[in-house]
C-alpha cells in the first residue's frame, strides 16, 4: 500500500489515519498533549502524522511513544518540518465515535427543547444501563475501566415515563417564585377562627411536602444518569415542592397567625411512604395516590380559600402537583404494560401500608375541623353543618378520583376501589 | 491445587492495595491462587523474599540488584511491564546555562532525587562517573532525599528536582525519563526557562523477581498468565493503569546489566 501526500512525499506501507501540524509548538508546549488525544481517538494500528519544525520534539516524541506503548515507525525529512509516523499500540479498546454534525431544530421562538434532543447517541435511551456508566452523558464516548455506582434503578421501564420531556419543559416553563409572585401586600385579615384554620391547613400541607420532598431525594441517586430526563424531571418536583413547604409555610407566618399542630396519624403515614424502598411501589403511593389526592384536596381549598392570597398559594400548588401525579401515573402504567402481573405488588403496598396505621386513631380532627371552617366560612354552627358537608364530598370526590386514576393506570374496578380504601387518612 | 504463591511489593501509596486486590483477582480467575504482602520498604520486601517468606517480589531495580547481589546473580526475572524496558534518565537544565552534555556539569549546581532513586540519583552518579566527572568531587550536588528506601516509586523527589531548576535553585537536574514526559505533557515544564538536553542509554526498571529454588515450571506459569491479562478487559484496566502498564511483558536479564554495574555488584 502505497500513499503520496500532497508534498509529493512517498511513504510505503503508512497511510496516516490523521494529520497533526504541530508547527513550531514545543512538546511541553501543548504537542505532546495533542498527540495523545488525537492517539486516543485512532484505532488500534492506525497512525498518526506529525509535523513539526521544532527539532527539540523528536526527542521527546519518541521517548513518548515507547512508554505509551506506541511505535514510532519513521521520521521523514520534509524540508521546513519534520513527518513522524506514529502506529497505535493495541490498546484491546473497540473505539466507538462520539457525534459529529448535530443541529437541533428550534422551535418558535428560537426554543431549544429537551423534547427535540432525541437524535444521535444522545437519543439512544437504553433499555438496560450498566452501573459503570456512571455520569457520563448519555451519548459521550467513555474510557474503559471506570467505577460502578451504587444505582439500582438500572433498566428503563423502571424508571421512565413516555411524557417525560413533555413534563419536564413544562416544569421549567411554570417556575414560580413564593417570594415575589405571590401578592402578600393583600392578604386581607381574616376573622380569627378562619385565620386558625388557614394556619392548621398550611401546617398540615407543608408537612406533606417534606415526604414528597424527601421521597424523590431518596431515589434521585439511585437512577442510572442514562436515564437523565428522568432524574431532571425528579429535580424540578424536589424543588417544587422545596418551594411548596416555603410558601405553605410563610402563608401560615404571613398574617398574624403562626404553624400550628402536627399529628402523629399525619408522621406515621409519610414515615410508612417514606420507608418505602421499591421505586415502582414508591412512586405509586406517592405521586398516584397521594399527590393524587392531594390534587383534590388543593382544588377544593383553592375553591373555598377565604380570600385570593391563600387561593393563589394553592392554585400554583395544585398545577406542580398535577405534573407530578403525571408523572407518577405514566411511570407506573408503562410498567405495568409491561408486566400486568406487577398490579399486585400495587395492592400488597397498600395493604402494608394500611396495615401500619391501622394502629393510629384514624383521623386528624384539626385537619378535618379546619377544612370545614375553610368551606363553610367559619365556625359558627349553621357554617360548621355547611362545612362537615363540603369535606364530606371532598372525600367522596378523593376516593372517586383515585378509582379513575387507578384505571387509568390500566387497573380493574376492583382493584382500583379496593386500593382506594385502603388508602391512608392523612390523604398522602 | 497447591498453596498460594506469594508475591511482594512496597506500598509506596494507598492506591497499591487496589491494585494488588485487583491482581490476586485475576490469578484467582485464571487458577493460580495468589496472596500479596506489602512492605513499607524495599529492602525489607529483599529480606523477605532472601528469607523464602516471598515467592516473588514485585522490585525496582535497585532492589532487583540487592536480590542478585546475596542470590549470586542467579535470580530470575519473571516479568515486567512493557514501560519498564529501556528506562532513561534525563539531563535537564536551564536554559542558557551553558551545561549541554553530561561533561559540562564539573563546577555546576545539580539536583538530584532519593539517594536510593535509580533513574534520578543512581544511574546519574554513574553516568558522571563514566564521563570522566568525579561527582563527589567536582559537582555542587543537591539532594532531594524523600520517601528515602521507596526507591523513587513516588517520584515526589524528581518533582522537586525540577522545581530546583525551574526556580534556578540548580543548573541542572537529573529525572526519570517518565517523570519528565508527564510533566511536558501535562504543560508543568516551562520550556521558555527548562530543557532537556540529555538522554541517558538505556537500563531496566521493575521486575517480578523469584529466587533460584522457586519452582520453574510453577514460575513459568505464573508468569505466562500475567502476560495474559488484557487491557481490553474492564476488569483489569484500572489495576492496569494504577500500574502503569498496558501490556506485561517477559523478563529480561541483560537490561539490568547498567544497574548492576553501577551498584557494583557483579554477577556470574
Amino acid at each position: 500500500m502505497a500513499d503520496t501526500d500532497a508534498d509529493g512525499f512517498e511513504v510505503i506501507g503508512v497511510t496516516p489515519a490523521t494529520v497533526l501540524k504541530g508547527g513550531t509548538l514545543s512538546a511541553g508546549g501543548g504537542l505532546l498533549l495533542q498527540v495523545r488525544s488525537a492517539i486516543q481517538r485512532l484505532g488500534d494500528g492506525q497512525v498518526l502524522e506529525v509535523q513539526s519544525a521544532e527539532p527539540a520534539v523528536k526527542e521527546e516524541l519518541a521517548a513518548w511513544s515507547r512508554l505509551t506503548g506506541n511505535q514510532m515507525l519513521a521520521d521523514l525529512d520534509a524540508g521546513d518540518h519534520t513527518r513522524y509516523f506514529i502506529r497505535k499500540g493495541a490498546s484491546g479498546v473497540p473505539r466507538e465515535k462520539p457525534d459529529w454534525g448535530i443541529k437541533l431544530p428550534r422551535r418558535p421562538g428560537g426554543r431549544l427543547d429537551m423534547r427535540d434532543w432525541f437524535v444521535g447517541r444522545l437519543g439512544d435511551v437504553p433499555e438496560e444501563a450498566p452501573a459503570y456508566l456512571g455520569f457520563v452523558p448519555r451519548g459521550a464516548v467513555r474510557e474503559p475501566g471506570m467505577p460502578e455506582f451504587p444505582y439500582t434503578l438500572n433498566r428503563r421501564p423502571e424508571v421512565w415515563a413516555d411524557n417525560i420531556a413533555d413534563l419536564y419543559e413544562q416544569a421549567t416553563a411554570q417556575q414560580w417564585n413564593a417570594s415575589t409572585d405571590i401578592a402578600w401586600d393583600s392578604l386581607p385579615r381574616l376573622p380569627d377562627d378562619v385565620e386558625r384554620a388557614v394556619c392548621q391547613v398550611m401546617t398540615f400541607l407543608a408537612e406533606n411536602e417534606y415526604a414528597a420532598l424527601y421521597i424523590p431525594s431518596r431515589f434521585l441517586p439511585r437512577i442510572n444518569a442514562q436515564y437523565t430526563e428522568v432524574v431532571l424531571f425528579l429535580a424540578t418536583v424536589i424543588n417544587d415542592e422545596a418551594r411548596h413547604i416555603e410558601a405553605f409555610t410563610k402563608r401560615a407566618v404571613a398574617n398574624g397567625g403562626g404553624l400550628q399542630y402536627s399529628a402523629s396519624l399525619t408522621e406515621w403515614s409519610l414515615h410508612s411512604l417514606l420507608v418505602q424502598e421499591d421505586y415502582f411501589q414508591s412512586s405509586f403511593l406517592l405521586h398516584v395516590l397521594g399527590e393524587g389526592t392531594f390534587l383534590d384536596l388543593l382544588d377544593f381549598l383553592a375553591r373555598f380559600a377565604p380570600d385570593p392570597v391563600t387561593a393563589d398559594v394553592v392554585r400554583r400548588a395544585r398545577q406542580d402537583e398535577g405534573r407530578h401525579v403525571a408523572y407518577g401515573i405514566a411511570h407506573v402504567r408503562e410498567q405495568l404494560r409491561a408486566d400486568p402481573t406487577k398490579s399486585e405488588a400495587l395492592v400488597t403496598a397498600a395493604e402494608e401500608r394500611s396495615a401500619v396505621l391501622q394502629a393510629t386513631t384514624g383521623a386528624n380532627p384539626m385537619v378535618m375541623e379546619a377544612l370545614a371552617i375553610i368551606s363553610g366560612g367559619g365556625s359558627l354552627p349553621e357554617q360548621m353543618a355547611r362545612g362537615v358537608e363540603a369535606v364530606r364530598a371532598l372525600f367522596n370526590d378523593m376516593h372517586e378520583y383515585r378509582v379513575r386514576r387507578m384505571l387509568q393506570l390500566g387497573l380493574d374496578e376492583a382493584t382500583a376501589q379496593k386500593i382506594s380504601r385502603l388508602h391512608t387518612p392523612n390523604f398522602m | 491445587m497447591g498453596r498460594a504463591v506469594i508475591v511482594g511489593a512496597v506500598a509506596y501509596d494507598p492506591r497499591v492495595v487496589t491494585i494488588w486486590e485487583g491482581i490476586r483477582d485475576y490469578f484467582h480467575g485464571v487458577g493460580l491462587p495468589t496472596d500479596y504482602v506489602l512492605f513499607s520498604n524495599y529492602d525489607s520486601q529483599v529480606d523477605a523474599l532472601l528469607s523464602g517468606a516471598l515467592d516473588i517480589a514485585w522490585n525496582t531495580n535497585v532492589a532487583y540488584a540487592r536480590c542478585e547481589q546475596r542470590a549470586n546473580g542467579g535470580c530470575r526475572v519473571l516479568a515486567m511491564r512493557n514501560t519498564d524496558l529501556d528506562f532513561r534518565t534525563r539531563l535537564v537544565t536551564r536554559k542558557g546555562s551553558g551545561i549541554s552534555a553530561i561533561g559540562d556539569l564539573a563546577g555546576r549546581r545539580l539536583a538530584l532525587g532519593s539517594t536510593d532513586s535509580a533513574q534520578a540519583a543512581i544511574m546519574p552518579l554513574h553516568f558522571m562517573r563514566q564521563s570522566g566527572i568525579d561527582p563527589e568531587a567536582e559537582v555542587q550536588i543537591l539532594h532531594f532525599d524523600i520517601d528515602v528506601g521507596k526507591h523513587g516509586d513516588t517520584g515526589s523527589s524528581e518533582l522537586e528536582v525540577l522545581r530546583a531548576v525551574h526556580e534556578g535553585r540548580a543548573d541542572a537536574g537529573m529525572v526519570g525519563h517518565a517523570t519528565w514526559l508527564r510533566e511536558l505533557e501535562m504543560g508543568r515544564v516551562n520550556s521558555g526557562v527548562v530543557e532537556s538536553v540529555w538522554t541517558s542509554p538505556p537500563y531496566d526498571h521493575c521486575n517480578f523477581t523469584a529466587l533460584p529454588d522457586f519452582d520453574p515450571s510453577l514460575a513459568a506459569d505464573w508468569a505466562d498468565a500475567l502476560l495474559q491479562m488484557d487491557y481490553g478487559d474492564e476488569r483489569w484496566r484500572r489495576v492496569m493503569d494504577l500500574e502503569g502498564v498496558s501490556r506485561w511483558v517477559r523478563g529480561r536479564k541483560e537490561g539490568y546489566r547498567p544497574v548492576l554495574e553501577a551498584l557494583g555488584v557483579e554477577v556470574k
